[in-house]
């Protein structure tokens, strides 16, 4: 990546992100957060996390897989992400110095 | 106008309230500083993302993206991809920042992510003082956010192997819980959502690579959730 190339990355992605902040606030309340159009926009934050880490998750081999098992259980019953994280790793860590198997 | 009288002690509130998400953030922080040292991104390019950008989401994203030759419209499509939430988020915030003055307002808003924006919205007294509980929240986090996005930068020169100690697999393990989590607190039919996103993506990146994973987990699994939406509508 060159210098030149990293440089409109960074300002192109901090305009994006604190433009889409300032149009959220001064659009306010018009956009629907009830209905169809409602469900939509509050599915895709989800959605596009999921996109970020499934490929990784089902391509990634059996020790990423098991690591992500782990993790989305710890995730789900403690809802701590500071836990769930680190019993992944750990696990993940683990299955690869050859400790558990 | 100026600034509400208890407007000191709302931030202060804020800032004590957002003390336990801190710690999780600076664990993610750190680990993102030390990926983005191990992608060859330079001081000034973390310190300005963690300052400027503060979207912890979109900077791992971008350090993910940094060793794989993107293009800077690809770049750039997957940050807006990610980010749009926070349209989202800051519109929900419009009522508790609108007796500022315009340049607070905007100034505030800036500060605005995920974890603060939940603390913010979870309190009961969110109409009077929320945004100032959200303000104090959000400069809690930009301190910690800095502080463990650089000293990841620099000692992720030291750490030579990141795969030893499981830093390469953080960035899954980060998003994974953050989907989990959300999931679990979401009132439409989030597993349907996260079915169609994890096929969308699965089919996207078999056959186009890049960020269309990304993009087509976004349309597929948001369109699922609309979709589902009208079904229970007819139903009830």
């Amino acid at each position: 990546m060159s210098e030149q190339q990293a440089l409109i990355i960074i300002a192109g992605a901090i305009i994006i992100t604190q433009g889409l902040r300032y149009l959220g606030l001064s659009i306010g309340g018009l956009l629907p957060t009830t209905g169809r159009m409602g469900a939509f926009l509050n599915a895709v934050p989800i959605a596009i996390l999921t996109g970020l880490v499934a490929p990784t998750v089902f391509n990634g081999g059996t020790v990423t897989f098991i690591g992500a098992a782990i993790t989305a259980i710890v995730a789900y019953y403690t809802t701590n992400m500071l836990a769930a994280m680190m019993s992944g790793i750990i696990v993940v860590v683990a299955l690869r110095q050859g400790i558990l198997f | 106008m100026g600034l509400p009288d208890n407007f000191l002690i709302a931030v202060r509130k804020g800032i004590m309230l957002n003390l336990p998400v801190v710690t999780s953030v600076v664990a993610y922080g750190f680990v993102c500083g030390v990926l983005s040292r191990q992608v060859d991104m330079a001081f000034w390019q973390v310190a300005a993302l963690s300052g400027l950008m503060f979207s912890g989401t979109a900077q791992l994203l971008l350090a993910g993206l940094w060793a794989t030759e993107v293009s800077i419209a690809a770049a750039l499509v997957s940050v807006l991809a990610i980010s749009l939430r926070y349209l989202l988020i800051a519109a929900t915030c419009a009522p508790l920042l609108k007796s500022y003055p315009t340049a607070v307002r905007y100034f505030m808003a800036s500060f605005i992510t995920d974890e603060n924006w939940a603390v913010a919205m979870a309190h009961r007294d969110r109409d009077t003082i929320g945004g100032a509980l959200m303000f104090g929240g959000g400069l809690t986090l930009w301190v910690g956010w800095m502080m463990a996005t650089l000293s990841g930068w620099y000692f992720g020169a030291i750490i030579s192997d990141p795969s030893r100690y499981g830093l390469d697999f953080a960035f899954t393990a980060v998003f994974l819980s953050l989907v989990i989590i959300m999931a679990k607190g979401s009132k439409n039919h989030p597993l349907v959502t996260i079915t169609c996103a994890t096929i969308a993506a699965l089919l996207a990146d078999r056959f186009f690579g890049g960020s269309w994973p990304i993009i087509s987990a976004g349309v597929a699994g948001a369109s699922a959730a609309a979709l589902t939406y009208k079904e229970t509508e007819i139903s009830s």
